[in-house]
C-alpha cells in the first residue's frame, strides 16, 4: 500500500470515529467521492469496532504502571476517618497504607489499614476484604485484633485493628539478653498463636521476626496473617512498592516447599518456626544464603542440611546489613552474651534435645516434620521440665529417603519437585474442603491449582518425559493430577471457568496417560477414561448455556482425542465414530460461520483426521481407502480456497504441505505411482518453498526433507533408481544438517538414520544397476547405526529401539554380489 | 560488560531528554541484560503468569539501574518505552518457544495438534498479535510503537506522547486505529488495499 494512500485511510478511520456510526455512511459517501477500494478499506476496518472495544485494553504492565502512579498517600494526619484521627503514615504493604491512629470514643491507639486507590482493582479489594475476613475469625491475645472495618469518603476500604508498639521477637530477646530457657517460653507463645490460627484453618505463610512483635509487656503478637494470605508470590507483585518485596516469601524463613512450589500447608508454618527457633537459640540462620537467585535458595533450601545449632554457635559470620550500615559479626561470644552464658555452657544446652527438636522442625519433607504446631511446642515444654522428647536424631531409614539420596537412585529431581508440589495440592485441597465455611479462602486455593493445571505440572511432565528411568514418577504424577482434578471437578459445578480449565486439565491428563500422539504412559483405559471425564464437564457447560461455543469446540478436540486413543488400542469402529461426532461438530461451527477462516481451517482439519483413521495404511485405520482419499480430497479443496484468499497464511501452507503427502500416501497404496508422485511433488514444491522462506524454521526444513524421502521412495519403487537416489540424498542432506544443528536432538538423530537405512535399502535393491552396491548398501547401514550410536537406546522410545533392530537385522543379512 | 551503575542508566536518560537520538540504542543492552539476568531468575519459575512476572521485572530492573532517585517521569518514560520493547520481545519469545516445545512428535508422522490449538491459547495469542504488530509497523510505524508502548509498556497516553514526541490526541487516534487494525489482521478478514 503507497505511504499516502495509508495516511488517507488512517485519517478517515479515525475520523469516523469521532463521529457517531450512524453517520458514517454519509461520511464516507461524502470523503471517498466514489473511490470504491478505498471505501471499502475504511469499511473493513470500522466492522471491527465491536470486536476492538476491549481488545488489548488491559495492558501487560497496568500494574507495573499503576505502581508508578500510585505514589500519593490516602490518608493525611490530622484527618479524622470516621471515629479514628489520623497520626501518621507507619508502614506500606502490598495493597495498602497502614497508619497510627486514634480511637477518639475509646481514647486507645489502633492501626489503620487503607486500600490504595491505585490499586483498588476488583482482585485487589477482594484479597483485602479476604484480610478483614481472616482477622475478624481470629480473636487470641498473641494476635493483633481487628476492630472494624468501614470505607472512606472516597469508598476505599479500611480497617482497624490493635496497633503494636513493639520490636521484633530476635531484637526483644536480644536487647532483654533473655536466656535460653526464657526464649523458649517466648517461643512458646508464639506456638500458640500460630496453633490457634491453624485450629481455624489459616495458614500464616510468613512467619519471621518481624512479623512478630513484642510488646514492653513482653506479650508477643502475631502480625500481617492477611498479608501472608494475600502476598502469594503470584499476587505479591500486584501491590508491593519495594524490590524487596517482590521476594515475598523471605527465603531466610521460606520452607522448601515454598522455594519450590509456594503452596503451602500448616507443615509451612512448622518449618517457619523452626528457622524462627533456630535463630532465637543461636543468633544464625540455618543456611548462609549467598544469593537469592531462585536456583541457588531452591538448592541450598532444598538440599543442605541445616547445621546443628550446638554447633553453629561455634560460627563467626559477618552478616551485612541490608540497608548499608556496616555488617554485624556474631561470634561466640556475642551470642552467649545476649543468653547470659559461656559459649561452652550454650553449647551444652544446645545439644542433644535442642538440636533435635530443632532439626525436626527443618526437615525438608514436610510430611516429616512434626505433626502439629502442638506438637512442637509440646516438646519443648518437655525439654523444659527435663521430660524425654518425642524428636529424634533421624534414623538410618530416615536418612535414606532423604532428598539428596533420592538423586542417586537417579530418579529425576523434576519428578520430585513435581511430587512435593502436588503433595503440598492434595493436602490445600483436603483443607479446602474441610474449610467449606470459609468459602473464599476455598477460592484463593482454586486459583493456585488453577494455575498448575494449565501450565507447571504439564511442563513437569514433559521435563521429565524423556529421562531414562522416570515412568513410576510420571505415573504417580499423573495419578496425583488425577485425584486433585477429581476433586476439583466435585466443587467445580456453576463455575464454568473453572470447568474450562478443568476439561483442559483432563485433556491434557488424558494425552499423557495413552495419547499415542505425544509422549505417554500407555495407559489406554486410564486416557479414555479422562476423556470421558472433560465429555462430562462439557455437557455440564452446554447445559448451563447451549450456545457456548468454546463447549462445542471442546467436545469436537475431545472426542478426536478420543479417536486418536481408540485407534491406537485397535477400536477402529470406535475411533471412527468419534472422529466422525467430532467432524459433526468442526462441519456444523464451520457452516455456521461461512466467512470464519480459522472455523474452515478447523474443518480442513478435521476432514483429515477423518481420513488418517477411515484408511490411512500409517494409522490404525478402518480399511476404507476410498473414503479416506474423499476426505483428504475435501480437506485440499478447503485448503486451496483458504490459500488462494490468503497466500501468506503459514498454517494453511503447512497444511496444505501435510494433505498431498496424505494424499500421495493414498494413491501410493492402491498402487498410482504417477499419480501418488504427482501428490508428492505438490507436497514438496509447497514444503520447499516455505523452507526457503523459513531458514530458521526447523520443523518447515524436515517436512521438506520428508517431502523429498517420499518422492525418493516411489521412485525407488518405479525403478527409477537413479533419480530416486537423488530425492534421497537431498533429504539425505537435510537430515544431516539438522543433526549437526542440534547433535542432541533425539528425534532428530532417529530421522537421519532412517533416511540413510532408506539409502541403503535402495542400494541394497537387487534391481540396482551398479557394481558398488553391495558395498554402498553396507556402508549406509553403518552410518544408520552411527547415527543412532549417541543415543542411550535404553532410554530410548520404541521407534528409535525398532529403527535399530532393523538396521542391525539389514546389517547382518547376507548380501548377494551383484 | 560491567555491571552499569545507576548513573550511567540515568545519564543516557538525562542526555535522551537533551535530545540523545542514540540514548534509546545505549540504553537497550543495558536494560536488556538487566532484565535478561532477572528474567532468567524469576520468569523460568513461573510461567504460568507472565504479566505479573513481567511487571515485576521491569520495576525491579528500574530500581535496580535508576535507584531510587527522582529522575522525573519522562526519564521514567523512556525507560519504560525501552523496557516495553524488550519485555515484548522476551515474553513473545518465551511464547514462541513455548508453543515450539508442546509440538513434536515423530519425525515421519505429522501430528495436527501443532494446527489445532485449543480454545483459550494465550501463548499463540500473544505471538499472533506480534507478528500483527510486525505487520502494522511496516505501514503504520508510529502505531505500532503506540501499541508496544501500551499494550506492552504500560504507558498512559501522555507518556507516549512525550516519548513520541506527538500529541496526546494523536496517541489516541492512532491507539483507536491500530486496535481496529489488529483485529482485523488477527480475525483473518482480508485488507482491500494490500
Amino acid at each position: 500500500m503507497e505511504t499516502d494512500r495509508a495516511e488517507q485511510v488512517a485519517e478517515l478511520v479515525e475520523s469516523a470515529l469521532e463521529r457517531a456510526p450512524s453517520e458514517w455512511p454519509q461520511f464516507l459517501e461524502a470523503t471517498c467521492a466514489g473511490d470504491e477500494s478505498l471505501r471499502a478499506e475504511v469499511e473493513s476496518l470500522l466492522r471491527q469496532q465491536g470486536r476492538a472495544r476491549d481488545f488489548i485494553e488491559a495492558p501487560a504492565f497496568q500494574l507495573a504502571a499503576e505502581l508508578f502512579a500510585g505514589d500519593e498517600r490516602e490518608l493525611k494526619a490530622g484527618q479524622r476517618l470516621d471515629n479514628y484521627e489520623i497520626l501518621a503514615l507507619v508502614g506500606e504493604g502490598g495493597m495498602g497504607e497502614v497508619y497510627r491512629a486514634r480511637d477518639a470514643e475509646l481514647g486507645r491507639e489502633v492501626a489503620v489499614k487503607v486500600v490504595k486507590r491505585n490499586l483498588s482493582t476488583s482482585d485487589v479489594l477482594r484479597r483485602f476484604r479476604h484480610e478483614e475476613q481472616i482477622l475478624a475469625t481470629l480473636n487470641h491475645p498473641a494476635i493483633a485484633r481487628l476492630y472494624g472495618a468501614a470505607r472512606t469518603l472516597e469508598g476505599l476500604p479500611y480497617f482497624a485493628m490493635e496497633y503494636i508498639a513493639g520490636q521484633p521477637i530476635d531484637k526483644y530477646c536480644d536487647a532483654a539478653q533473655l536466656p535460653t530457657g526464657a526464649r523458649l517460653k517466648l517461643f512458646r507463645e508464639v506456638c500458640a498463636a500460630v496453633s490457634y490460627a491453624h485450629r481455624h484453618l489459616v495458614v500464616h505463610r510468613d512467619i519471621k521476626p518481624g512479623n512478630i512483635l513484642v510488646t514492653p509487656e513482653g506479650e508477643p503478637k502475631l502480625l500481617d496473617f492477611g498479608i501472608a494470605k494475600v502476598l502469594d508470590p503470584e499476587q505479591a507483585q500486584t501491590g508491593t512498592q519495594t524490590v524487596t518485596a517482590l521476594r515475598v516469601m523471605t527465603p531466610e524463613y521460606a520452607s522448601p516447599e515454598q522455594v519450590r512450589g509456594e503452596i503451602v500447608t500448616t507443615a509451612s508454618d512448622i518449618y517457619s518456626l523452626g528457622v524462627l527457633l533456630y535463630e532465637l537459640l543461636t543468633g544464625q540462620r540455618p543456611y548462609q544464603l549467598q544469593s537469592r537467585r531462585p536456583e541457588e535458595l531452591a538448592r541450598v533450601i532444598c538440599e543442605q542440611s541445616p547445621e546443628r545449632p550446638s554447633t553453629a554457635i561455634s560460627r563467626r559470620v559477618e552478616v551485612p546489613a541490608a540497608d548499608g550500615s556496616p555488617a554485624k559479626i556474631i561470634t561466640p561470644e556475642s551470642v552467649g552474651h545476649a543468653r547470659r552464658e559461656a559459649p561452652a555452657q550454650l553449647r551444652r544446652r544446645l545439644a542433644g534435645d535442642l538440636d533435635n527438636i530443632v532439626l525436626l522442625a527443618l526437615r525438608k519433607e514436610p510430611g516429616r516434620r512434626y505433626a502439629s504446631v502442638e506438637h512442637f511446642s509440646e516438646d519443648i515444654r518437655r525439654y523444659l521440665e527435663g521430660l524425654p522428647v518425642s524428636a529424634r536424631k533421624a534414623t538410618l531409614k530416615y536418612r535414606a529417603v532423604k532428598f539428596v539420596e533420592r538423586h542417586k537412585v537417579g530418579v529425576a529431581s523434576a519428578a520430585l519437585v513435581a511430587l512435593a508440589l502436588l503433595a503440598g495440592i492434595t493436602t490445600t485441597i483436603w483443607q479446602a474442603r474441610v474449610a467449606r465455611a470459609e468459602r473464599v479462602r476455598a477460592e484463593r486455593r482454586f486459583n493456585d491449582v488453577r494455575k498448575l493445571a494449565n501450565s507447571n505440572l504439564f511442563e513437569l511432565y514433559d521435563a521429565i518425559a524423556n529421562l531414562p528411568g522416570s515412568t513410576p514418577a510420571r505415573g504417580l504424577l499423573v495419578k496425583r493430577a488425577l485425584e486433585y482434578l477429581d476433586s476439583l471437578a466435585v466443587e467445580s459445578q456453576g463455575d464454568a471457568s473453572l470447568q474450562r480449565e478443568l476439561i483442559s486439565a483432563y485433556l491434557k491428563v488424558g494425552n499423557v496417560q495413552g495419547n499415542p500422539s505425544n509422549a505417554n504412559l500407555g495407559d489406554t483405559a486410564g486416557a479414555l477414561k479422562s476423556y470421558h471425564k472433560a465429555l462430562a464437564l462439557t455437557e455440564q457447560l452446554t447445559t448451563a448455556d447451549p450456545a457456548d461455543a468454546k463447549a462445542r469446540r471442546f467436545v469436537g478436540v475431545i472426542n478426536e482425542k478420543m479417536c486418536d486413543v481408540q485407534a491406537a488400542t485397535g477400536d477402529i469402529g470406535g475411533a471412527v465414530n468419534s472422529q466422525r461426532k467430532s467432524f459433526a461438530i468442526f462441519k456444523s461451527i464451520a457452516d455456521a460461520a461461512p466467512a470464519d477462516t480459522d472455523a474452515r481451517l478447523g474443518l480442513a482439519i478435521s476432514h483429515i483426521k477423518l481420513g488418517d483413521v477411515l484408511g490411512n495404511a500409517n494409522f490404525n485405520n478402518y480399511g476404507d481407502q476410498a473414503g479416506a482419499l474423499e476426505s483428504y480430497r475435501s480437506s485440499a479443496g478447503i485448503l486451496e480456497s483458504l490459500h488462494a484468499a490468503d497466500p501468506a497464511n503459514a498454517k494453511t501452507r503447512r497444511l496444505l504441505g501435510v494433505i498431498y503427502e496424505r494424499i500421495g500416501t493414498m494413491l501410493e497404496g492402491v498402487g498410482k505411482a504417477d499419480d501418488a508422485l504427482a501428490a508428492y511433488g505438490k507436497s514438496l514444491s509447497i514444503r520447499e518453498s516455505f523452507a526457503a522462506e523459513h531458514p530458521t524454521d526447523v520443523d518447515a526444513i524436515r517436512d521438506a526433507a520428508i517431502a523429498h524421502e517420499k518422492v525418493g521412495n516411489v521412485l525407488a519403487a518405479k525403478g527409477n533408481w537413479k533419480e530416486a537416489l537423488d530425492s534421497l540424498r537431498k533429504s539425505n542432506i537435510i537430515f544431516r544438517r539438522l543433526v549437526e544443528a542440534d547433535p542432541q536432538n533425539v528425534q532428530a538423530r532417529h530421522s537421519l538414520a532412517l533416511s540413510y537405512l532408506h539409502l541403503g535399502e535402495l542400494w541394497d535393491n537387487p534391481a540396482t544397476p551398479h557394481p558398488g552396491r553391495a558395498e554402498e548398501a553396507r556402508k549406509h547401514y553403518l552410518l544408520a547405526r552411527e547415527a543412532l550410536g549417541e543415543i542411550d537406546v535404553a532410554g530410548a522410545n520404541v521407534k528409535t529401539r525398532e529403527t535399530l533392530q532393523l538396521i542391525e537385522r539389514k546389517l547382518a543379512a547376507p548380501r548377494a554380489r551383484p | 560488560m560491567n555491571t552499569p551503575s545507576p548513573q550511567d542508566v540515568t545519564g543516557i536518560l538525562k542526555e535522551w531528554s537533551d535530545g540523545d537520538k542514540d540514548a534509546p540504542l545505549k540504553l537497550m543492552p543495558l536494560v536488556y541484560e538487566e532484565l535478561r539476568r532477572l528474567a532468567r531468575d524469576y520468569l523460568r519459575r513461573e510461567r504460568s503468569d507472565h504479566t505479573l512476572q513481567a511487571t515485576a521485572l521491569v520495576h525491579e530492573a528500574y530500581v535496580r539501574m535508576v535507584g531510587a532517585q527522582n529522575v522525573g517521569w519522562q526519564n521514567r518514560a523512556h525507560f519504560y518505552g525501552v523496557a516495553a520493547r524488550l519485555m515484548r520481545g522476551i515474553l513473545v519469545d518465551h511464547a514462541r518457544a513455548h508453543a515450539a516445545l508442546k509440538r513434536g512428535g515423530l519425525a515421519q508422522k505429522f501430528t495436527l495438534d501443532e494446527a489445532r490449538a485449543l480454545p483459550a491459547d494465550d501463548a499463540s495469542d500473544l505471538v499472533a498479535l506480534d507478528d500483527a504488530l510486525k505487520l502494522l509497523g511496516q505501514t503504520y510505524p508510529r502505531k505500532s510503537e503506540v501499541v508496544e508502548l501500551k499494550f506492552f509498556g504500560g504507558l498512559e497516553a501522555k507518556e507516549i506522547a512525550e516519548v513520541l514526541g506527538v500529541s496526546e490526541k494523536t496517541v489516541l487516534r492512532d491507539w483507536n486505529f491500530a486496535k481496529l487494525w489488529l483485529c482485523r489482521e488477527l480475525s483473518g478478514e482480508a485488507g482491500v488495499g494490500d
